[in-house]
């Protein structure tokens, strides 16, 4: 679980910070196709990275809070299953939801730009933009795969033989 | 009246009746009566059922919240203030069901018989089961205020 998170976490810091650098043009000056397959599917494992990042932590967050070793894991292990099979779709909708606008965002480009000039302010905007964007498809997931560990609980908990309890109650 | 939009919604009401009523039924009126009716450990021997079927159903219906709520942020297309605090208000409710449920309610389940120990747990369970019903009721005001308060940001459906 750990070592899935780092994964996610690497690749979401290169990816982002490639974006916002536009880094796929060094890539594209070593290995030319290379860093064309790089350029067109940078963004897209920027969304996944996020997203993955999101629904981990939801995931640790949500065993956190459960205190039964054997029932945690065996949700854990359910609960990275289906997100990994849920995250180009938990991906596109954190991907969508980010665009839309907090703030009419042209603060921020103004005083980048006033504080750096021109041409810095431009590409330290594009990178803080790159970030948010990470950093706000990683917030839509987080819940995604809270529930998600929280829906396993439920299916083990309920699936667990009762025990005395059906013993008592049917006497 | 029959778009996705309009079903999506009532799913979503759906999910939050079914969570906070569940809740309060468990807390306000089951809770009471099997203190009132029943001896010690037939107590247990419920309350160990109920929180299992419970928990299935208020941890599956805060699923079906959560995914018709992101679907609804969608179909509104944009986020508010306040929106971005009924959606942290979301995940504490959630981490709290998810407390309550697979950590107390698994203790209670577990438990060998009727103790001081297993007494406070269920106090315990009935206190965050109350705190987690008032804080959807918040969610539920929050969520008038972005549908009908002065900064509303829903468009009425179609």
């Amino acid at each position: 679980m750990g070592r899935l998170t780092f994964v996610a976490l690497l690749l979401g810091a290169v990816f982002t910070l490639s974006y916002g650098t536009g880094a796929h043009i060094a890539v594209r000056y070593l290995n030319p196709p290379f860093g064309a397959w790089w350029n067109s599917n940078e963004f897209a494992i920027l969304e996944c990275a996020a997203a993955a990042i999101g629904m981990l932590s939801g995931i640790r967050i949500g065993a956190r809070l459960v205190n039964d070793a054997a029932l945690k894991n065996r949700a854990m292990i359910a609960a990275v299953i289906v997100s990994a099979l849920l995250l180009p779709i938990v991906g596109r909708i954190g991907a969508q939801i980010a665009r839309f606008k907090f703030t009419n965002g042209a603060s921020v480009n103004e005083l980048l730009i006033d504080r750096f000039r021109y041409d810095t302010g431009m590409f330290l905007d594009k990178l803080l933009a790159a970030g948010v964007y990470s950093i706000k498809i990683a917030m839509f997931a987080l819940p995604f795969g809270m529930i998600l560990f929280g829906l396993a609980i439920a299916i083990f908990m309920t699936s667990e033989p009762a025990r005395d309890t059906a013993a008592a109650t049917s006497k | 009246m029959l778009s996705l939009r309009f079903l999506v919604l009532f799913l979503h009401i759906v999910a939050v009746i079914v969570a906070l009523g569940g809740s309060l039924f468990s807390t306000f009126v089951l809770a009471p009566i099997l203190a009132a009716e029943l001896d010690a450990p037939a107590r247990l021997r419920v309350f160990r059922r109920i929180v299992r079927r419970l928990g299935g159903v208020v941890l599956t219906s805060l699923a079906v919240l959560v995914v018709t709520g992101i679907l609804n942020v969608l179909f509104i297309g944009g986020v508010s203030i306040l929106l971005a605090i009924k959606l942290i208000l979301v995940v504490v409710v959630i981490g709290l069901a998810l407390y309550q449920y697979g950590s107390i309610g698994v203790q209670i389940w577990r438990a060998a018989g009727p103790s001081a120990e297993v007494a406070e747990l269920q106090a315990r369970f009935r206190r965050i089961g109350l705190t987690v019903g008032s804080l959807v009721l918040l969610i539920v005001y929050l969520s008038i205020g972005l549908t009908r308060g002065s900064g509303a940001i829903v468009a009425s459906i179609r």
